[in-house]
């Protein structure tokens, strides 16, 4: 089933290469969930995700023919998603407006489910965001590729393109963070700062 | 925190020996801060394992297929823009080649007013003495003027035509390179 599954996506990404524009678009559909909770989690609000997902794909249009065929399209996809948005987040730096002040945008499809579940599904992503946040740019990515996607660190080193002990060392540190980072908002000291994205600019 | 092998260890919970494991628990058994540290750890893996996936809001591929289309013709007007300026540097040569090189030859055989002028540096007192040449034909006693007269009526041809094509030029640079117009039709 699986195989079949990649066959199909081989198939696709020659059609595409070919200049079928239809094929690409099968792909941009089967990639678009993944590519966006990326985006998302890296970059915290879904305008900008949107821009990223959107970009990232486009992107891979103008490089498929860069493309390693023996490389995993979903990690490829996903090397690019993740460095777009860690430059995106870097960039900030020259914002002017404080990094509080740009609105989170609400998760999609987080208008169904009843008044409860509605509550809880702020509280977490709120919990998640401020967790999130309070990591580096290219810390979170690795986080992120290992909580919502479930990869391994080889995984998650071939789409970082860093080495399995660079990201482990990169989880450690980003789990420690947190850890404290939350013991730290239980006791009503709240959450830290970023490293890489100042409060004001 | 800062008690090793324990605080690593807690990472890494599920690469521990039996005998680690055994140890781990005795030293969380007996140490509030290691305890707190795994505790903050489980509620980090809780939080970020119950949010689930976001999905894109709904359209992203159609979305994304107008945004191809739309950087496609980006990318033709920009190569439309390149050619024009490939056109007007080529103009500009061939008018400057013509200056230097033909128009003394057309009209300067026997005109001492146009001899030693075969070299490009020399364009802008070439259009100057045609000018001052242009109103010596006024006075029709002046021969050499009238030896001008092809060489005049090219050189103010190819002047406005040179200054039409700037301006046409200029004008459809600045209204493709930095406004980018749609030439299909959309719905």
């Amino acid at each position: 089933m699986q195989s079949n599954t990649r066959d199909q996506e081989a198939q696709w990404i020659e059609m595409a290469r070919s200049g079928d524009d239809e094929a690409f678009g099968k792909l941009v559909n089967a990639y678009q969930g993944p590519v966006f909770n990326l985006c998302y989690r890296i970059l915290g609000n879904a305008r900008e995700a949107e821009d990223a997902a959107q970009e990232s794909f486009l992107r891979a249009y103008n490089n498929l023919h860069r493309y390693d065929a023996s490389r995993k399209f979903a990690s490829w996809m996903l090397t690019i998603a993740s460095n777009y948005s860690v430059d995106q987040v870097r960039k900030r730096r020259l914002t002017l407006l404080p990094l509080e002040k740009i609105p989170a945008a609400r998760r999609p499809g987080m208008e169904s489910g009843s008044l409860d579940e509605q509550l809880i599904m702020y509280q977490t992503e709120d919990d998640v965001r401020a967790l999130l946040d309070s990591l580096p740019a290219a810390d979170r990515s690795a986080v992120v590729l290992r909580y919502w996607y479930d990869l391994s660190y080889d995984e998650i080193a071939e789409v970082l393109q860093a080495s399995v002990s660079a990201v482990r060392s990169r989880l450690h540190r980003s789990r420690k963070a947190m850890a404290e980072n939350w013991q730290a908002s239980i006791s009503g000291a709240g959450f830290r700062e970023t490293s890489d994205e100042p409060s004001t600019v | 925190m800062n008690h090793p092998p324990f605080d690593s260890w807690l990472l890494e919970p599920s690469e521990l020996t039996e005998e680690q494991r055994e140890r781990l628990e005795q030293h969380l058994a007996v140490c509030e801060n290691c305890r707190q540290h795994d505790l903050s750890l489980r509620s980090v893996d809780l939080i970020l394992s119950s949010a689930g996936l976001v999905e894109p809001p709904d359209g992203f591929a159609e979305r994304f297929a107008v945004s191809l289309e739309r950087r496609r013709e980006q990318r033709l007007h920009r190569r439309t823009a390149y050619v024009l300026a490939l056109i007007m540097l080529g103009s500009l040569a061939v008018l400057a080649g013509l200056l230097a090189l033909g128009i003394p030859q057309l009209a300067g055989l026997g005109n001492q007013n146009l001899r030693g002028m075969l070299t490009a540096w020399r364009q802008i007192s070439v259009i100057v003495e045609l000018g001052v040449s242009l109103l010596r034909t006024m006075d029709p006693t002046t021969y050499p003027a009238v030896m001008l007269w092809p060489a005049i009526v090219l050189a103010v041809m190819m002047l406005a035509a040179h200054i039409t094509f700037s301006v046409v030029w200029t004008a459809l640079y600045l209204r493709l390179a930095t406004q980018p117009i749609s030439w299909s039709r959309r719905p």
